[in-house]
């Protein structure tokens, strides 16, 4: 395999804290992993001040809570093995993975926490993200690897809703995924309508067409589906039309937009 | 007063009545005769329907319907069908052969399906006896659909509203 050059490779640092043996052995060998073929250099490192903090099951919610608040910068981020919610912290970046750790979850956390140091993609939607534009020279082997097998013109649609493993319990996932079963997109419209910067979009569809549920459809083939007779024979007073319609139904049954 | 409907289908005691009641503002109220709007030709039937309510501002309105899951009233869809938003399928794990039940429901609505939106919730799943959940997500491949499937406790509000957003969720990208 050929290495990466230098200059796209970065060293960061990781730490384990409270995981029970099975964990810690599925880390180290995911990492081991990753240390081939990534474009960053994971070291280990004995210390909370490690760039990537992973804590293990074996800690309670309320010490993980003030692990957070106390022992943890903002520059960090952390991973946590559990079910529970988190009760205080909104300002650390905090990735999840849902016990007992399963190694292909964890793989794809991983990659989400590369993307967040790779100085792009932010894991939580409350933090605007900024990725560099499409053209930028400096981009990473992977995300320049993405936009070429996703390009801006092209759509791409769900063939086929994916499995549970695949979706994790990642919400975002599950809307993008609706949304793709709907109608095909491209993905500067997925991005739009995800509010989900377009290279975290491109990192899912990848996971989507490895799993053989995607079509990629070129801009040429590609036909507008008519609208439907049933929505277009709908009439609102809402405000926006269609759209505001379903926007009211979600304010009515309190669910986000 | 506009109205607007979202229809949830499925066998006799795949939570229907429950899943309703969980988002409804008012008691889910369960008909047991046909109302006039709904009868077709000429004879009058009798079957178990129910109906919640969710209030959309001063003059809209979205209405909840439960389909009678019976085939034999299948009649009764097509009338409910009619400029509905989106389907929920509920499908009772526990049934002798919940795919078959799935397939009937996937034929007799895929114009509804293909045209507005859907969610398909397996209810009492357990997970230690089959069919697994990818079989669904297979058959539905096989019908040329990708819309959600998904395992789901309808007893719960939570898990309720968030089928429900799903289903939002492709309404919103066909406008
Ligand atoms: N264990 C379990 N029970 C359920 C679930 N959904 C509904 N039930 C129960 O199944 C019974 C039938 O539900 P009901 O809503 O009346 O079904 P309907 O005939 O489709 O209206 C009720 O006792 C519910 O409490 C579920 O997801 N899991
Ligand atoms: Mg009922």
């Amino acid at each position: 395999m050929p290495d990466m050059p230098d200059k796209d490779r970065i060293s960061l640092s990781y730490t384990a804290v409270s995981c029970a043996d099975k964990e810690a052995v599925l880390l180290k060998s995911v990492f081991a992993l990753y240390g081939l073929r990534g474009n960053i250099n994971w070291q280990y490192q004995n210390s909370m001040g490690a760039d990537f903090v992973i804590i293990g099951t074996e800690m309670s919610s309320s010490s993980v809570d003030l692990l957070l608040r106390t022992r943890i910068g903002a520059k960090q981020a952390v991973l946590w093995i559990s079910d529970a919610s988190l009760v205080s912290d909104k300002t650390r970046h905090v990735f999840r993975c849902k016990p007992p750790l399963h190694p292909s979850h964890f793989a794809n956390e991983l990659k989400q926490v590369e993307l967040f140091f790779r100085g792009g993609a932010r894991h939580d939607p409350s933090r605007s993200p900024s990725l560099p534009p499409s053209s930028s020279a400096s981009l990473s082997p992977q995300i320049a690897a993405l936009r070429e097998e996703f390009p801006d013109n092209f759509y791409v649609r769900l063939m086929s809703w994916p499995s549970p493993e695949l979706l994790s319990d990642d919400r975002f996932l599950w809307r993008l995924s609706a949304m793709l079963s709907a109608r095909s997109m491209t993905v500067a419209e997925l991005a739009e309508r995800s509010s989900k910067p377009e290279d975290v979009c491109r990192e899912f569809l990848r996971r989507l067409s490895d799993a053989g549920c995607l079509k990629k459809i070129p801009q040429e083939d590609h036909r507008e589906p008519l609208p439907s007779s049933a929505l277009r024979e709908t009439k609102t007073t809402a405000e926006g039309g269609l759209s505001g319609l379903f926007r009211k139904i979600r304010v009515s049954l309190g669910l986000s937009s | 007063m506009i109205e607007h409907k979202i229809l949830f289908t499925g066998t006799v005691g795949a939570g229907k009545t429950t899943a309703i009641q969980a988002v409804s503002e008012i008691p889910t109220v369960c008909t047991d005769v046909i109302s006039s709007d709904l009868t077709i030709g000429k004879k009058m039937t009798t079957v178990a329907l129910d109906y919640g309510e969710v209030s959309l501002g001063q003059s809209e309105r979205l209405r909840l319907y439960g389909t009678p899951g019976q085939a034999r009233f299948s009649f009764m869809w097509d009338v409910l069908a009619k400029g509905a938003l989106g389907l929920i399928i509920l499908v009772d794990h526990t049934h002798p052969d919940p795919l078959k039940d799935l397939n009937l429901y996937l034929q007799h609505f895929a114009r509804l399906i293909k045209e507005t939106a859907c969610v398909v919730a397996i209810s009492k799943m357990d997970k230690s006896r089959p069919p697994p959940l990818q079989e669904f997500i297979g058959l539905l491949h096989k019908n040329h659909m990708a819309n959600p499937v998904i395992a789901a406790d309808v007893r719960d509000k939570e898990q309720v509203l968030w089928i429900l957003d799903l289903l939002l969720a492709q309404m919103e990208v066909r406008v």
